[in-house]
């Protein structure tokens, strides 16, 4: 070596580099700006008002339905200035009486929205009819500075008012839990260990279902690409199966397999399964004859074939299968823990699980952190995979 | 340094089941004599690529033979090496281990077969790219590994095909110089094919001019340059004379393959025409 290099190099490790790297801060910047997004969307309010929605119902003192309005009678509705006046027709009490025809009555209401809302758009009269009384509701978002009044002939009714106070979020985003809110409820539930069982839990069932496809698929996509007669054998099977989505496949394996558990890892099995065979095979049918051609004319026996060309060919395909089939897999065993149970205590039975009993409980915020956990997870699983992967093909990472 | 003769009598050879067969080469002989450079030029499409795989033994012809030095090919083996079209290097193996792959894979002596192979690399300029893998070298460079990985082999005859299409003109130049020194030291009986005239006759000792599809030899012309060979030589009359009589059969054969799809096309047409 050199001694009296002046160019010194220091090596930096790899965290450093990614540390001290642009795109490490944009990924950073990026994740915060989203996070402060969904924080103020979550958070802002649209537009508010003060709203009453106030009922007035006519009811008949002596219970004599008739007696309640005749033909002729008008009523009044008034909300701050504006108002509107309507004369009860025969037909609308022949409708009241029958209590078939809705339309009349709505007509009626239609006639009072379209007078009232000339100011004030979003209200909506609304007449109703119902067990021998009839009662108006003036819905939607009345300014509660404005009184309302309803009268017949004149005689003024008791209001009731429904309900107060009027706003409307962002859409969508506004009904989920802030990220202030998430990490508070994250706060709460990380020192449960029944959350980090479902942690255990999970990854457990996943990577038991990944690892038996591995074993099981990579083999028999190595054997279908290789074999001709165990193609025409196998292949029309597998293909009839592969469609199955795994989550088809759940009631069957709760019925065949004794215990949730084994009912969860077939399915979660079933997940990666096919998709890895189907890169397998691919991958080794991909393989460029002429390696196989000039390793055959270099003197290369079948299974110098087999082990220095096909299975190395095949790797990248492996684990693109496996990339692939890890996420599948994490999706599989969520949906199977929702389903079955999980069987667990509070917060365990698998993230899946965890999920589900915090939507029952209704506690959203926990839903959330249920969700980044699984994100988590399952970045944390392909990582695994890439570093694998990265390893074990040194001739694919060099630009 | 072994040098063999090659043969090729009367080979037929089809693809496609009877009642919808196409015939690629049709009643094809030719002998290479030890020793010899022989390129073969033909219109693009005309087969050259299945009379490649019968030599090499990846394919057996329908009838006739290819003897090598009289004995019948009946499977690969490496005393005949191609180098393919594009790089066949094995991208998962280092230079080295290209190199090396085939006199390992025979169980020969481990020592001896590293000191060739670095031999080998020092010759084709490969000696510092040793420890990278193909995708990291020049289209130039994974050529010259292709050479030294066949050379290693040391093949009784060396079978080219088209292996310098797809690098840039200087590249490409310098390749076939390169190529060409190498087959004066050795003298290793060759067989080259390409579609480039100028390549064919800088190279050749015979000039062997394909005929369009079913493919068969349709004239062996003699290239009288003298050797070592240099690109000036290129520019004599008797290579300009050599280039124009080949041009002229190509571009004959062109003209036939040209014709057979415009009649073929012509039939469609009227066809069409019946019934619609």
């Amino acid at each position: 070596m050199a001694t009296d290099s002046t160019l010194v190099i220091k090596k930096r490790s790899k965290f450093q580099k990614a540390v001290t790297s642009l795109t490490f801060w944009r990924g950073v910047a990026a994740l915060l700006g989203f996070l402060i997004i969904w924080e103020i969307c979550s958070r802002m309010e649209l537009w508010t008002a003060e709203y009453q929605a106030v009922e007035y119902t006519l009811v008949s003192s002596s219970g004599e339905q008739n007696s309640i309005v005749k033909v002729g009678d008008s009523i009044s509705a008034k909300i701050g200035d504006y108002g509107a006046e309507y004369v009860i027709t025969k037909e609308l009490l022949e409708a009241r009486d029958n209590n078939t025809s809705p339309m009349t009555i709505r007509n009626m209401a239609e006639e009072f929205t379209k007078q009232i809302n000339k100011d004030f758009k979003i209200i909506t009269a609304e007449i109703l009819y119902k067990n021998g009384s009839m009662s108006m509701v003036l819905t939607g978002a009345k300014p509660s500075k404005y009184t309302s009044e309803m009268s017949i002939n004149g005689t003024q009714l008791q209001g009731v008012v429904l309900s107060e106070a009027f706003s409307i979020a962002v859409p969508w985003i506004g009904k989920v839990p802030p990220p202030t809110e998430v990490i508070v409820a994250w706060k709460e539930i990380i020192v449960v260990p029944g959350y980090w069982e479902s942690w255990y839990l999970s990854t457990g069932r996943v990577f038991a279902g990944f690892i038996m496809a591995q074993i099981i698929g990579i083999p028999f996509g190595l054997l279908l690409a290789v074999n001709r007669y165990f193609r025409d054998i196998f292949f029309p099977p597998f293909e009839i199966l592969r469609p199955i989505p795994p989550l088809a496949w759940v009631p069957a394996s709760i019925v065949f397999w004794p215990t949730t558990e084994m009912s969860i890892a077939f399915v979660t099995f079933l997940g990666a399964f096919f998709t890895i065979v189907i890169n397998v095979l691919g991958g080794a049918k991909s393989i460029d004859v002429r390696y196989l051609r000039s390793a055959q004319s270099m003197g290369a026996s079948q299974w110098d074939l087999f082990s220095k060309i096909i299975l190395p060919g095949t790797l990248p395909s492996i684990f693109t299968g496996a990339a692939v089939g890890m996420g599948i897999t994490w999706e599989v065993v969520l949906a199977g823990e929702m389903i079955s149970g999980g069987g667990g205590q509070q917060a365990s039975g698998g993230l899946g699980f965890f999920i589900w009993s915090s939507y029952m409980g209704g506690t959203v915020a926990q839903v959330i952190v249920g969700m980044i956990s699984i994100g988590i997870a399952g970045y944390l699983s392909s990582s695994l995979i890439r570093f694998i992967g990265d390893r074990s093909m040194p001739w694919k990472r060099l630009f | 340094m072994s040098k063999a003769s090659l043969e090729i009598k009367n080979v037929f050879k089809g693809f496609g089941e009877v009642w919808d067969r196409e015939e690629i080469i049709s009643d094809f002989s030719l002998t290479a004599n030890p020793g010899e450079l022989l390129v073969l030029v033909g219109p693009s499409g005309c087969g050259k690529s299945t009379l490649v795989n019968l030599i090499a033994g990846f394919d057996q012809p329908d009838s006739g033979e290819v003897l090598i030095n009289g004995e019948r090919i009946t499977n690969p083996g490496h005393d005949r090496m191609v180098v393919f079209q594009e790089t066949a290097l094995i991208p998962w193996q280092t230079t080295m281990q290209n190199v090396t792959f085939g006199p390992i894979l025979r169980g020969e002596n481990k020592k001896d077969i590293i000191s060739e192979a670095h031999r080998l690399l020092e010759k084709v300029g490969l000696a510092e790219f040793k420890e990278k893998f193909p995708i990291q070298l020049s289209g130039g460079m994974q050529r010259r590994a292709e050479l030294a990985r066949a050379m290693i082999n040391n093949p009784e005859v060396m079978i080219m095909d088209e292996p310098f299409r797809g690098l840039d003109a200087m590249s490409r130049e310098l390749m076939q110089e390169f190529f060409v020194k190498l087959f004066e030291e050795h003298g290793r009986t060759n067989i080259f094919v390409t579609s480039e005239i100028d390549e064919a006759i800088f190279l050749a000792d015979r000039l062997v001019v394909l005929t369009n599809r079913p493919t068969a030899v349709r004239k062996v012309i003699d290239i009288k340059l003298p050797r070592p060979r240099n690109f000036a030589m290129l520019r004599d009359v008797e290579a300009y004379e050599y280039k124009k009589e080949a041009m002229e059969l190509l571009h004959e054969e062109a003209i036939k393959s040209f014709k057979a799809a415009g009649d073929r096309s012509n039939f469609l047409d009227a066809v069409s025409r019946q019934t619609g």
